[in-house]
């Protein structure tokens, strides 16, 4: 599966979202989280068959000092969980999209997608935060 | 992660000295704290102390490496809702500081790691002491950057911990929340009997001062030091003040839901 961030759809809290033909959502960090948090030494995911809600936390990630809140973009099932992740947190420095990838997600409700950013209304906050 | 809004009007800022507590009542009151200045839009800054030596576990440290550690079993311990290695609250200052969401921002985290360890470098060399940031000396020695392994928090480096020659005298830790952004700090005053190999500052540099020791007897001081520092980041307006009655009950229900409970403590096994 190859991965264009721009074709992907971000939430503000800097998650994104690649919806499959199956209708499964890989769900991933944006190299700009990746970059912000910086020196990443712990995270923690959902478990697989756990329910997520768009907007609550379903992880946290810690980076050298700080524990910051995963928010999940979208509302559905766990099916899948990138689990070699949390041991090799330095794949997501280095590919955020294709390699470093959290986990996948059955979609509850397909049209939440709608809410979420696309990569030009993306890149245009993460330029008003910088 | 959520970032929002920028900090451009004066903000108003409070300063809170609490008398000493428990472990778990003084994590409690600051998550209670945290989401007070959330729903009031102010910065807090609280100094405290520890009624008994107390360990705090950063969020993700395991449980197992607190038990592998003899020294500090029959010690109170605590999990703390910010990162980092294992802090012994005895001889030393503690604050924490909470941010309101809004202002969080790009770099911000940053900015308040190096603007308060800025104060407290400055107050420090005032009195004497070769106090640097750790990433000055780096630069100087070549030494090499230690990772986050070590158990506790003064055996840890990051580019922005403050030391006296080599020995690190203060660090600090944040989360981020939907409330906005909590900040821990710990200034190592003096050596606890239970860690001899962590000395604390009077330790450290045992070169003349007169009355360091009570000069060093008053917390109160690292508050001055910490508000000063705010003032290089944030446009803070200060008064004094303290916890209310509906900041206490949810400290009170936060005590007994999560902070005191043992399951708690010892949830995390990473």
């Amino acid at each position: 599966m190859t991965i264009d961030p721009k074709q992907l759809r971000y939430a503000s809290t800097h998650e994104w979202v690649s919806l499959d033909s199956s209708g499964i959502a890989t769900i991933g960090i944006s190299a700009f989280a990746v970059e912000e948090l910086t020196d990443l030494v712990f995270m923690a995911l959902p478990k697989l068959g756990q329910k997520l809600v768009a907007q609550q936390e379903f992880g946290e990630v810690e980076s050298v000092k700080a524990v910051s809140p995963l928010y999940s973009p979208v509302s559905g099932e766990v099916v899948e969980i990138h689990s070699e992740l949390v041991s090799e947190l330095e794949i997501l420095g280095e590919d955020p999209y294709e390699k470093g990838w959290l986990m996948k997600v059955k979609l509850s409700d397909p049209s939440e997608l709608d809410k979420l950013m696309d990569y030009s209304a993306y890149q245009k906050q993460c330029g008003e935060a910088a | 992660m959520r970032r929002s809004g920028l900090a451009v009007l004066a903000m108003n800022a409070v300063l809170w000295l609490d008398p000493p507590a428990s472990g778990s009542w003084n994590m409690a009151m600051d998550q209670a704290m945290l989401e007070y200045a959330a729903s009031s839009q102010q910065v807090i800054l609280r100094i405290y102390e520890w009624s008994r030596p107390t360990v705090s576990l950063g969020y993700f440290q395991s449980w197992e490496r607190f038990s592998e550690q003899s020294e500090l079993q029959s010690l109170d311990v605590v999990r703390r809702m910010t990162g980092g290695g294992a802090i012994l609250h005895d001889r030393e200052w503690t604050y924490s500081l909470a941010i309101p969401g809004d202002l969080e921002r790009k770099g911000h985290s940053e900015q308040l790691y190096r603007s308060v360890h800025h104060a407290v470098v400055a107050w420090l060399r005032e009195l004497g002491y070769a106090a640097n940031f750790w990433e000055e000396l780096n630069q100087k020695s070549g030494t090499t950057y230690l990772k986050s392994d070590p158990f506790f928090c003064f055996e840890r480096r990051t580019q922005v911990d403050i030391v006296v020659g080599e020995r690190k005298i203060m660090g600090s830790a944040q989360r981020r929340s939907a409330h906005g952004l909590l900040q821990h700090g710990s200034l190592l005053i003096d050596t606890s009997p239970a860690t001899p190999h962590l000395p604390g500052l009077l330790s450290v540099d045992t070169s003349e001062k007169p009355n360091h020791r009570y000069y060093f007897a008053n917390p109160a001081r690292l508050g001055e030091v910490v508000k000063i520092g705010l003032q290089l980041g944030l446009n803070c307006r200060w008064t004094n003040g303290k916890a209310n009655e509906a900041i206490i009950e949810r400290a009170k229900a936060e005590a007994e839901a999560r902070f005191a409970s043992p399951g708690w403590t010892r949830s995390k096994n990473r």
